[in-house]
């Protein structure tokens, strides 16, 4: 049983993945709620094709708007818990890949990647997956290649993120 | 245990609507909170399924958002339990699980 019908045995009428985009999060409320769809309002600027233009950017902003809105408070907050917990959250990784547990490296690199998506460092999140595949192959050796790349996109990320922060 | 978000619940939201989001991790919980402000919708705040459980009694709310994987109690758990309490009455509040990516 997948964790999509466990939901439903479980008496939830549907799912989404989080985090979710905003119109998701719309969308699914409206299906759901009767009446809730003529008072919502879903605020305009926020068209994912614009966002999918930004790949290569360190911090794609548009897609830190679509998960945390335009509240500058929000925004500060997710800010300021990805540049308080990152080095840490490096460190455990780099430990793991050195004692060779891939059942912790998936663990941390899942978490690091939720994190990483919603500030919208998305190089970030395609490193992590990627160690996320090889730990479970339990190819050491890829992720310490990866852990490096992983290091060097992280100065990055920290730095624009910085800069970022009021 | 300081609940910071317990107090904050009476935004009722500019929809008139307000929805209960049970979630254990105070960064997602923050997101969420956001984005249904955004959307105009109030928000009530549980942080775990017992709580969740406790305050679909005693607050109306339009929908339940269920963290799966909390502690204390589960969102499948509590589930369970909103679905017999309903059992007694006619209603059937809308409850969307949050699950993790993949």
């Amino acid at each position: 049983m997948n964790s999509r019908d466990n939901c439903l045995a479980a008496g939830m009428d549907d799912y989404i993945t989080k985090p979710c985009r905003l119109e998701t999060l719309a969308q699914i409320l409206e299906k759901w709620v009767p009446g809730l769809q003529a008072v919502i309002k879903l605020p305009v600027g926020t068209d994912p094709l614009a966002s999918a233009a930004q790949v290569d950017a360190v911090i794609d902003l548009e897609q830190l708007s679509a998960y945390v809105g335009d509240d500058e408070e929000v925004r500060q907050f997710v800010i300021t818990d990805y540049l308080k917990n990152s080095h840490e959250r490096i460190e455990s990784l780099r430990q793991a890949v050195i004692a060779k547990n891939g059942p912790e490296i998936k663990r941390l690199a899942h978490g690091f990647k939720a994190v990483n998506a919603f500030v919208g460092a998305r190089t970030m999140v395609d490193i992590l997956e990627k160690m996320e595949e090889y730990a479970l192959k339990e190819e050491f050796i890829e992720e310490e290649h990866l852990l490096v790349s992983l290091v060097k996109g992280h100065d990055r990320v920290y730095q624009a993120l910085v800069d970022l922060k009021q | 245990m300081p609940r910071p978000y317990a107090k904050d619940k009476l935004f009722s939201g500019s929809s008139g609507y307000r929805v209960l989001v049970a979630e254990d991790s105070q960064v997602l919980f923050k997101i969420i909170k956001a984005q249904l402000q955004q959307l105009g919708i109030g928000v009530d705040y549980a942080d775990n399924g017992f709580e969740a459980v406790r305050m679909f009694q005693t607050e109306e709310v339009a929908a339940i958002l269920m963290d799966c994987q909390m502690t204390i109690m589960d969102g499948y758990e509590a589930t369970g339990i909103i679905r017999a309490l309903e059992q007694k009455g006619s209603g059937h509040i809308p409850i969307i699980a949050m699950r993790p990516p993949h």
